[in-house]
């Protein structure tokens, strides 16, 4: 009796501890609370990242970076005569200037339990502030060491420390303008505003990267004050809870669609755009019983964030196998081998496509043959992979034959659809053959 | 070849849902469903009724072929799962408890999906799809995602799917969760006139009122065995009634034995 009492105290004291722990029961302390989600987090991925240090794939990453890096040497090292610089350099660091993501942790079950607190909210978020603008600062300084060899060929003249305070100076804008994004109540509004910032931040590099530094600097100051400007426009939230909750519930997609590439992760809805423009393509595929999951797996592509991706990825191709193939870099072969790269990354992203419906219940009650699930899945992987090379090869290929480069022009998408005709699909098939064995 | 084999039933004598001597459940050891045994013949909706955890889920998972019998066997059609999968699956359409719905497609392309499946020709496709859209009030949403469906919605896309693919043999889950009565008058209506046509309905639900109004026999499911079926005739003399409604009969069936299942009239 006596012992059960003591277990009964030891338990409930134990009890009280946790619950001291847990950031909300006694007082609300949002620094408290932005840790521990934070580490739930890092303690929800850890075994998962296990398995992909241990895939080789950052042997693999850390390989491309050296390849990369030695391409690029000698790229700056022999400057092709039209190469254009300043565009160059707005690509290469436009990316970590204007996106400006905010990791909040917050969860739909927020909208109940925190909202009463959203007056006590700034000190949360200003952690959430530091946390992801200091990483994507330090992306914007990498990126301009990246460029500055390449830089100090063109016609800037602003020294290395002027762009690194100008850089940090536009980082900072951005980040208070996607803040001030999130807060518009329609999504329209959101768009266009996010639009507006990247074409602006954009044209603001550029300036910075050609034009005399006080030029640059001035033309700046006129941006961050359009853009103070246009922010007084829409109609705004105090606190844009479900805007924020989406961002990551996004951002979580994010890491497990990445950490899907090595082993099964629990599953999370896919994000979906609608994509009017290419709505078209579902209704082009023939309405019969074989063609069902030939169907289910474009319409896939078409809606989720992967077709974004590949778009995104097929459009930065083209642009960059446009620069290299008109300045017939490496005697035209130098655009091959950023061509094998890049169709190497879209092959990548594209093998994610067999995650899709893995788990789906109607695979299971349909009145299909099991087999046909997994060559329709082979077959929209091929048909993407063609369309989504050749298009990246286009610009490029013609800029090569132009030049009079017809080998290298007719290379490289060659030996893509040889691959993705002879090899791709087997590959695709053994994959999802293998997969399904191990569930 | 769906269409042949829905007519061959249809016309013919045989059951389109016979489970005989089902046993079932998660793990081996500790089976849920304990020697099942009951049909559902073309024209008629049968009531699969029981508390939560009584088995019905459970149950309607061995049918559809997701879990694997410990014994005995499901035939759906004449045919049995591993004999002729094709004939066994085309001949089931299931409307799950919680709508399960694809997030990329559009209601539209869920019907196209399903026609597609389920080899529907493409004449009749158009027309049954757009009498369904207007039959559940579904054409302003029929270019909407799942994301921006309510519930209710949801509900109604698997309905309609199910109904698109016109199959002899109806499984329907919970159905009413959620739907509007104009959407639950829809799908009572349309059930009426598939069994009329001459398909099979087994329809799991809690609201024991419209079980017993609409269908023609019942199941009474309890801790995993059949407590009663029958007519309400055959369910009111199980639970030792001899007349009242199945609300009642259920009620005494399921707290007679809700104690851990002892006989109360064995003295």
């Amino acid at each position: 009796m006596a012992d059960r009492t003591e277990r009964t105290t030891t338990d409930s004291s134990h009890r009280d501890l946790e619950r001291a722990k847990q950031p909300y029961v006694n007082r609300f302390e949002p620094d408290r609370l932005w840790s521990t989600r934070a580490a739930a987090f890092r303690n929800e991925l850890k075994p998962y990242v296990g398995y992909m240090a241990q895939s080789g794939f950052p042997g693999v990453l850390l390989l491309m970076l050296i390849v990369a890096t030695i391409g690029y040497a000698a790229l700056v090292r022999n400057v092709p005569e039209h190469f254009p610089i300043t565009a160059f350099g707005v690509v290469l660091v436009l990316g970590f200037t204007s996106w400006s993501p905010l990791r909040t942790w917050l969860q739909p079950a927020d909208t109940v339990f925190l909202l009463p607190r959203e007056l006590e909210m700034h000190q949360y978020l200003r952690r959430s502030f530091r946390y992801t603008g200091i990483a994507t600062l330090i992306g914007v300084w990498f990126t301009l060491l990246a460029y500055w060899p390449m830089y100090r060929l063109g016609e800037g003249t602003a020294d290395a420390f002027v762009l690194l305070l100008a850089l940090t100076a536009v980082k900072a804008g951005n980040i208070a303008g996607a803040w001030q994004e999130r807060r518009a109540a329609e999504a329209g509004m959101r768009r266009s505003l996010r639009l507006i910032r990247w074409v602006l931040t954009a044209v603001t590099l550029a300036a910075l990267f050609r034009l005399e530094p006080w030029k640059a600097v001035l033309f700046g100051l006129l941006v961050a004050a359009l853009m103070a400007a246009v922010y007084r426009l829409p109609r705004k939230h105090a606190l844009p809870w479900v805007t924020l909750i989406r961002e990551e519930g996004r951002t979580r997609r994010r890491y497990y669609r990445f950490l899907a590439l090595f082993i099964d992760v629990p599953t999370q809805a896919p994000r979906i755009a609608r994509r009017g423009y290419a709505a078209w393509i579902g209704s082009t595929i023939r309405f019969a019983q074989r063609e069902t999951y030939f169907y289910l797996y474009t319409m896939t592509l078409v809606r989720t964030e992967l077709g974004g991706m590949l778009i995104r990825l097929t459009l930065l191709g083209m642009l960059v196998l446009y620069w290299f193939g008109d300045a017939v870099w490496l005697d035209g072969w130098g655009a091959s081998i950023v061509f094998v790269l890049m169709a190497g990354i879209i092959g990548l992203q594209l093998g994610s496509l067999r995650q899709s419906h893995k788990y789906a219940v109607w695979g299971h009650l349909y009145p299909l043959p099991a087999q046909r699930k997994i060559a329709s899945l082979a077959s929209v992987d091929r048909m993407a992979y063609i369309i989504c090379t050749l298009f990246m090869w286009l610009p490029g290929g013609i800029a090569l034959a132009v030049h009079g480069s017809v080998l290298q022009a007719v290379a490289a998408p060659a030996a893509a659809l040889l691959y993705a005709v002879l090899r791709r699909p087997s590959a695709v098939r053994r994959k999802a053959l293998k997969d399904d064995e191990e569930d | 070849m769906n269409q042949d084999s829905k007519h061959m039933n249809r016309t013919g004598q045989g059951s389109a849902l016979e489970v005989t001597e089902l046993v079932g459940g998660y793990s081996p050891r500790r089976p849920v469903l304990h020697n099942l045994t009951f049909d559902v013949r073309p024209g008629e909706i049968v009531g699969l009724i029981g508390l939560n955890g009584a088995g019905k889920s459970t149950a309607i998972k061995h049918i559809l072929g997701l879990m694997q019998p410990h014994s005995g066997e499901v035939k759906v059609n004449g045919a049995k799962l591993d004999a002729d999968p094709e004939r066994y699956r085309g001949s089931i359409a299931y409307v799950p408890e919680s709508p399960v719905l694809f997030d990329e497609l559009t209601v539209d392309e869920h019907l196209r999906l399903t026609g597609m499946a389920y080899g529907v020709e493409a004449n009749t496709f158009n027309g049954r799809m757009e009498q369904l859209l207007d039959e559940f009030h579904m054409r302003a949403k029929r270019s909407a995602f799942a994301e921006h469906l309510s519930k209710g919605m949801k509900q109604k896309v698997m309905i309609m799917n199910a109904l698109l693919a016109d199959p002899p043999l109806f499984i329907i889950d919970e159905p009413f969760l959620g739907l509007d009565p104009l959407g639950i008058r829809s799908l009572l209506e349309r059930l009426v006139e598939v069994k009329n046509a001459g398909a099979a309905v087994l329809m799991s639900s809690h609201i024991l009122s419209t079980v017993e109004t609409y269908c023609d026999r019942y199941i009474v499911l309890h801790h995993g065995r059949i407590a009663a079926q029958g007519k309400l005739d055959d369910v009111l003399r199980a639970a030792g009634m001899t007349s009242g409604t199945l609300d009642e009969a259920f009620f005494r069936l399921v707290s007679e034995t809700a104690d851990g299942g002892g006989m109360t009239n064995g003295r």
